[in-house]
């Protein structure tokens, strides 16, 4: 999947974006140069790799073709590839970070109220026709769990403790 | 927790590896872990996981290893960077910079010359305007040194249901680090303070997020009282050290034991107001909670229903162990952290195996001045093999504990200082 995303990038950015395609061979030879006791782990989550680009504002400023999209994500911006989540990048990433979309949870009325906030005070603009598929893609894939008064301690790293 | 695992974080050095990372993933590679993880609820690697990896912001963006922080630190956003600090890694007791938890609310100001940087004081209730060069004002007034703890109010924001608005931080967007500078009281005594001075604000030379030069990302403050405070400091250097760009090079101001947006970077102005400071994020719910409690999920108050964040309630971080110690041949665990408690200081730390039905009571020093967080340790024993959560609840000196459950929703999700609890296997 690196391969794809490189090789999706040299395509479609050309050599002005040469830094980017240094930045991605460098990634792939430090996966291959890896020790080879990550191997099996490595290709267990072989369709989880991708998204190791995700997080970069540059990456996901890429343009979205279906082909980058695994298993339902959409990994050069690590969005759910639900229909409008070109939209959702569009108007989003300009100011800030894609995390700040996908870190977040909230109903129909949280997320209206924080596209509120962001036009009285941060400079967004009237997203116009595009406000009700942005705000259905929201609602849809970033609704809030309910997790009571106090979560379960989940995602536990376990590891033999050495004194 | 597979993903994050097992992921070579793309742009780190090899050099950057720690040693406990390096032992974590040859453990990994014997395929303990991943028995583990199924034998307690673990979820293999599938398209949840994979939902959960984009999501959960672990990723390590292109730039973010130039900034010379420690590779497992956790980045919630690349722009604005908000990145946050797992809690075994602040187990020192002077917080390393390199561990400092950052949140910008806009762009740091790229290239700054240190040599013709200049601090105005000015305001309605400032008697005259001063400009003051670094230089200047490490010539003319007396240095201190101060550990200050200095926590996000959002910090625990992650847990509060139904969420709140804001990053998700965990338990880690807190540090105890040494600041050196001026004292702010000495800085505004120099240009002379009104009687009716009300608040001490910082204006800084971040950008806004949306690149607009004309708008100013964040300028909060405190009380003239707080300001006042010997500890309030004008500070240039963190743990001796010139601040680094993510933390305010050259100049900030930090206010220890309120949240730690008070405490501006980059700063270039401070104004003495003749009333409650009105800058951007001073307004419109940011660091407010409902004056009067409202039921979780219910619309947000107006500002005038609502009061700005003070001093920081009482809470306490299990540093060592790192969660998820699976513990051989022995029923018995050293256990340490930090305390801290806003303006105030942490009387008793006591720690609960048994999810509180009883409570042991931990050593706990002094703070080594006002305003620095406290070490506590303990010794735990487990009554048998099996899995068991270590709770620790710190309680302040007006009595105040930390609650076992989440607190009070408020909108913003601010102030959850709900016990840290750690999760041990006694094999």
């Amino acid at each position: 999947m690196i391969l794809a995303a490189a090789a999706f990038a040299t395509r479609s950015r050309g050599c002005a974006k040469w830094l980017l395609q240094a930045l991605l061979c460098l990634l792939l030879l430090s996966e291959v140069s890896c020790q080879g006791k990550q191997e099996e782990n490595r290709q267990a989550t072989a369709q989880s790799d991708p998204a190791a680009l995700a997080d970069s504002v540059e990456a996901a400023a890429l343009p979205p073709p279906d082909s980058d999209v695994v298993d339902g994500i959409h990994v050069p911006t690590g969005l759910i590839a639900d229909e409008g989540y070109v939209l959702v990048r569009n108007n989003c990433i300009s100011c800030h970070s894609l995390n700040l979309v996908k870190n977040k949870r909230a109903t129909r009325e949280g997320w209206l109220s924080t596209i509120r906030w962001m036009q009285q005070t941060q400079g967004l603009w009237d997203l116009g026709e595009n406000e009700k598929p942005i705000l259905d893609y929201l609602a849809r894939n970033y609704a809030p769990d309910d997790m009571g008064r106090r979560k379960q301690l989940t995602e536990v790293e376990w590891y033999i403790l050495k004194e | 927790m597979e993903y994050r695992m097992q992921q070579t974080p793309p742009n780190q050095d090899k050099a950057d590896h720690t040693p406990d990372a390096t032992g974590r993933r040859t453990f990994l590679a014997k395929g303990l872990l991943g028995t583990l993880a199924l034998a307690l609820g673990g979820s293999a690697v599938n398209l949840k996981s994979l939902q959960a990896a984009a999501q959960s912001g672990s990723l390590k963006p292109a730039a973010f290893s130039m900034q010379g922080k420690h590779p497992d630190l956790v980045v919630l956003s690349d722009r604005p960077w908000n990145v946050e600090t797992p809690p075994h890694l602040l187990d020192d007791r002077v917080t390393p910079t390199d561990r400092v938890f950052i949140r910008n609310n806009g762009l740091p100001p790229g290239k700054v010359d240190a040599a013709s940087w200049t601090l105005t004081i000015e305001g309605e209730s400032a008697r005259t305007k001063k400009v003051f060069t670094l230089a200047e004002l490490q010539s003319k007034f007396k240095h201190y040194t101060y550990q200050l703890q200095l926590e996000c109010g959002g910090n625990g924001r992650a847990e509060f249901s139904p969420p709140g608005k804001g990053n998700q931080w965990g338990n880690g967007a807190v540090y105890c680090s040494e600041w050196t500078g001026v004292r702010v009281k000495d800085v505004l005594e120099a240009a002379g303070i009104k009687p009716d001075a009300v608040y001490v604000a910082y204006y800084g030379k971040d950008v806004h997020l949306s690149g607009d030069t004309s708008k100013v990302p964040i300028s909060r403050g405190v009380p003239i009282k707080k300001a006042l405070e010997d500890e309030s400091l004008i500070a240039w250097a963190i743990n001796g050290k010139a601040i680094p760009e993510m933390h305010g090079y050259p100049l900030r101001v930090v206010f220890g034991g309120w949240p730690a947006s008070a405490s501006g970077k980059w700063v270039d102005r401070i104004v003495v107001r003749n009333k409650v400071h009105d800058g951007p994020k001073m307004n419109k719910g940011s660091y407010m909670v409902p004056a009067r409690p409202i039921p979780p999920g219910a619309p947000a108050p107006d500002d005038k229903d609502m009061r700005i964040i003070e001093s920081m309630p009482v809470r306490s971080l299990i540093t060592y162990p790192k969660t998820g110690a699976i513990v051989k041949g022995k029923k018995t665990l050293q256990v340490r952290g930090h305390a801290w408690a806003g303006d105030l200081e942490v009387k008793e730390i006591h720690v609960s195996t048994d999810f509180g039905a009883t409570w042991q009571k931990c050593e706990l020093e002094k703070p080594v001045n006002r305003l620095a967080w406290q070490h506590w340790k303990t010794q735990v024993k487990f009554p048998s093999t099996g899995y068991f959560e270590v709770w620790a609840r710190a309680t302040d000196t007006a009595g105040a504990s930390q609650p076992m459950v989440v607190p009070a929703w408020n909108p913003g999700g601010y102030l959850n200082n709900a016990c840290h609890r750690i999760a041990i296997q006694i094999a």
